[in-house]
Parts: structure tokens; sequence; C-alpha cells
């Protein structure tokens, strides 16, 4: 998950500092994620990169008053949603929030242990959760990457994707339901691995 | 066959989304399913994992 004090730093560097690294870090830690939000919302890859690179470059124009932005992340996900919404209209397309399969490769679990019969055992338990996080249906793994990766609460997700808090929840359930499934099938190789956190 | 509310209850736990009764219910939870104790401990954990290697792109 993207750290918050990290994020809030990187704010205040670039409202109060105008400084540009950060804005490229800022960039670099968000960007991806965006576009994959957007591709689930819009259904192209070329307009999702350009309405991102919009929102950003509307972020370093007012990068002064970005220090008042208390959450980053949800401001950015809002602000690229609201821009695919009037694309969508801009289109006279259909205007709908139906998840396409996002590939985006986000998942991507590091070992966190260096001893070789830790590392061998976690890294066949994370293919594991990584393939049952893939094989999530396309909605319900947006949810959890926004909930996990991007730090948002329910309440958030749920406002962004314009569903209620308890589709948020039954989602996130469904989610911890594949995944612990996944964790109980190797639990019997799995003993002391993640309590070592 | 584990319940939906567990999966319901372990996620909002690890999410700090839970209330204090949700707690209080996933505790009664697993006190009856001590088997259920490690799959939640797994989950929180995974939670906490610094996961994605993500790509990157230059301005």
């Amino acid at each position: 998950m993207k750290k918050p004090e990290n994020i809030r730093l990187l704010q205040q560097a670039i409202a109060c500092f105008d400084d540009t690294q950060a804005y490229k870090q800022l960039f670099q830690l968000f960007y991806p994620s965006l576009v994959s939000f957007a591709i689930s919302v819009i259904r192209s890859k070329e307009l999702s990169e350009e309405i991102v690179s919009d929102v950003f470059i509307k972020i370093w124009e007012r990068r002064h008053q970005l220090d008042k932005v208390e959450n980053l992340s949800y401001y950015l996900f809002t602000a690229v949603k609201n821009k695919c919404l009037n694309q969508l209209t801009h289109q006279k397309t259909k205007i709908g929030l139906e998840i396409l399969e996002v590939n985006d490769g986000v998942f991507e679990f590091k070992s966190l242990y260096h001893d070789p019969e830790q590392k061998m055992i976690s890294a066949e338990t994370i293919n594991e959760i990584q393939k049952a996080i893939q094989e999530l249906p396309p909605r319900c793994r947006l949810i959890f990457k926004l909930i996990k990766e991007e730090g948002l609460r329910y309440k958030e997700v749920a406002e962004l994707m314009q569903l209620s808090v308890k589709t948020i929840e039954n989602q996130m359930a469904l989610a911890f339901k594949k995944i612990g499934s996944a964790i109980n099938f190797k639990r019997s190789s799995l003993a002391g691995v993640f309590s070592k956190n | 066959m584990i319940s939906d509310r567990f999966w319901e209850l372990v996620s909002k736990q690890a999410f700090s989304e839970a209330t204090d009764a949700e707690l209080k219910e996933l505790d009664q939870f697993v006190s009856s399913h001590p088997d259920l104790e490690n799959i939640a401990n797994s989950l929180n954990a995974l939670c906490l994992h610094s996961l994605p290697a993500e790509k990157t792109n230059d301005l």
C-alpha cells in the first residue's frame, strides 16, 4: 500500500517548493494504477493515458493548492473518474462503470523471506495468492486493488464506483474468501510463514 | 464450509473497517473455529505486505 505519510511529504514538497522530483515520484507512484482504473471505465488505453496525464498536468498547474488536499489518493482517483465520465458523455456513449478485465500486472508480490526454504514456501504460496487474485472477477479485483494498494476506504471506493458500501463489503469478502481458500489449501506447507511478519 | 460472514469480518478487520462489535464477533468466530485463526492471521499479514512491483513511467 502507498504510505499516506510519504504521499503527504510529496504533496508538501510540490506545493511549497515546486519540487519537480517529488512531482515525478508522485506521477510514477500513481500513474499505473490510475491508468488501469481509467481503462476499466472507458475501455481505451490511449484515452486513459491521456486522461491521467491531463490530471497530472492540472496537479502541477494547481500545485500551490495541493497541500490542502486531505486524501490525495482519493482525490486523484475521483479526478480521473470524473474526466472519464466526461469523456464518455462527450462521446455520447453509454455511461457505466462496467469493469473490464484489468490486466495491469499490479499484483506482484515480493518474497519477504531470505531463508531458502522459507523463500521456496513463500514463493509457492505467493504464486497461489497471485493466482487467486488474478482469478477474481474484474470488479472484485479492482475494488480489492483500490483498497489494498491505493489505501482507499470502503466508503471512498463506494463513492468512486457509485456502489453501496454493502456491495464493497461483499466484494471484499469474496476476494478474501478466494485468497483465504488459496492460503488454506496450502496451509500444511504454510506453517509459520506469515506469522513471521 | 466457512461462512461468508467470516470473510467479511476478516476483510474489515484487515483494513480497519470493522466496528468494535464486529471485532468481537470475529473473536467469537475464531474461538469457536480455531482452524480459522491461521487463515485470519495470514490474511491480515497479507494486507500488511508491501507488495506491488509497479511499472513506472517517465514523465
